[in-house]
């Protein structure tokens, strides 16, 4: 029964249009469960579509995927079951869509050489196709960072909607005027599929007498580290504000040396300007011409 | 006695020489020398526009206001700071040789192309033309320019016009 099923799928898809699937199939089970999972629902459907139960095996992958915390590894097992079970029922459309997804993830995922030669071309034109269509836009929100206290950990909000599987989105922070920016991770929050979070440490907020600005921006990368959204970058980051610790002295003014003074050097400029223009005034302003004469008596010694 | 024949000697020979004889040329120089200083009482300096129209050689013969037109002096100013159409300068010869006097026409107006007459004032009364030097001057530029040496050259007889300019 199930190998019938599994024939009459491959029939509706063409795969066995040149006899490649031989017909005494068990799907080799090599081909098809390529990763040894340790997830329930993994292990459940790799079976089924190793039996040939494409069906049940939809089944199982659809109830996986609701499953919460789920891994990245996780994820690219259940859709590549998934698409290889919808290729075999002959779903087309769904099997593109379980491969963007894992194509987002693993974009250099390549079938295994023993697949059929039907779906194996039918994998590569999907794969084409989603590599010109390019990865789904993703819609990232990101709730400002209010200003703190120091000495506390900040949370900073993101609601993340389309996001890529196998993406990534990460916060990045430094204390304004430092050079190189650090990260966290966002984490999805328990029980939402498009709220994230992400924290600062509490150590990296440090209280001090003056306050100070911290700098952040959010990005979500794809496997390939392509940005596919963002809110601020590197250049142009967002700031919150650090205030200065409770009861601190006001900062004392920096002594700087006297040279790093701009007013100094303005005052400086300004003279030489005027120096020169009265130099020049002064050349210039001489509108008046002496004539020396020694007169002499003609015929006298 | 011994001195005051030494002292007697001494006298004849500086005082009692001979006396230099008529026509002897250091003499007549100073004469004729200062028989020309006798008749000038100062000189009068005047710079004139479009020096290069000017006939040098006529205008020696002749006062000069009365060659050009009046718009064509330049305006100088005294030591007062009033202006003039000519400055006078009472004679004022250095001694030696040759005898010479340095004046000075201070803020003139810049340009190319003037004249400058000195022009010899007699002691007359009106004043007379004794003598007379044109100079033409190509260019006066700003501050101090180079010094123009004018030869007067004298008149036989003074000239009958009065060379005076306002």
């Amino acid at each position: 029964m199930r190998v019938g099923v599994m024939i009459a799928s491959l029939c509706a898809t063409g795969a066995l249009a040149d006899g490649a699937l031989p017909s005494d199939v068990p799907l080799a089970a090599t081909v098809l469960s390529q990763v040894a999972p340790k997830n329930e629902a993994i292990a459940k459907a790799s079976q089924q579509v190793d039996d040939g139960d494409f069906e049940d095996a939809v089944k199982t992958l659809e109830k996986g995927l609701e499953q919460p915390d789920l891994t990245d590894d996780q994820l690219v097992e259940l859709y590549r079951l998934l698409g290889l079970s919808h290729l075999y029922l002959g779903n087309e459309d769904k099997a593109r869509d379980a491969f963007e997804k894992l194509l987002q993830a693993r974009p250099d995922y390549e079938l295994p050489k023993s697949a059929p030669p039907k779906i194996r071309t039918l994998y590569a034109r999907i794969k084409e196709d989603i590599r010109k269509r390019r990865v789904r836009p993703v819609t990232l929100t990101v709730q400002p960072a209010p200003d703190v206290d120091g000495g506390q950990a900040v949370d900073v909000q993101a609601r993340i909607e389309d996001m890529a599987l196998g993406a990534k989105a990460k916060l990045f922070y430094r204390r304004a005027g430092a050079q190189a920016f650090s990260s966290v991770d966002f984490v999805r929050e328990k029980g939402s599929k498009v709220d994230y979070a992400a924290t600062i440490p509490g150590f990296e907020v440090p209280a001090e007498e003056a306050g100070w600005d911290m700098e952040y921006y959010v990005e979500v990368a794809d496997a390939a580290q392509r940005r596919l959204a963002g809110k601020g970058d590197a250049f142009n980051p967002l700031t919150f504000r650090v205030a200065a610790r409770s009861g601190a002295a006001p900062p004392v003014a920096e002594s700087r040396p006297w040279y790093k003074n701009p007013w100094i050097w303005v005052g400086i400029g300004a003279g030489a300007a005027a120096i020169t223009t009265g130099v020049v005034l002064i050349a210039t302003s001489q509108q008046s011409a002496t004539l020396p004469i020694q007169i002499q008596i003609e015929g006298m010694p | 006695m011994t001195r005051a024949l030494l002292a007697l000697g001494t006298l004849a020979f500086l005082g009692c020489g001979p006396a230099a004889a008529p026509g002897d040329g250091f003499d007549i120089q100073l004469v004729v020398s200062r028989g020309l200083l006798d008749q000038i009482s100062a000189f009068q300096v005047a710079l004139v526009t479009q020096g290069a129209s000017l006939d040098c050689v006529a205008v020696q013969r002749a006062c000069i206001k009365d060659q050009v037109d009046s718009a064509r002096f330049v305006p100088v100013k005294d030591g007062a700071g009033m202006t003039h159409q000519a400055l006078r300068f009472p004679i004022s010869l250095t001694t030696g040789t040759p005898n010479t006097q340095d004046v000075s026409l201070r803020d003139l107006p810049l340009g190319r192309d003037y004249a400058l007459v000195v022009e010899a004032v007699s002691k007359d009364s009106p004043p007379r033309l004794a003598g007379s030097s044109c100079s033409y001057v190509k260019e006066l530029t700003a501050g101090t320019n180079m010094t123009v040496f004018a030869r007067v050259e004298m008149l036989a007889t003074p000239a009958s016009c009065d060379p005076t300019l306002p």
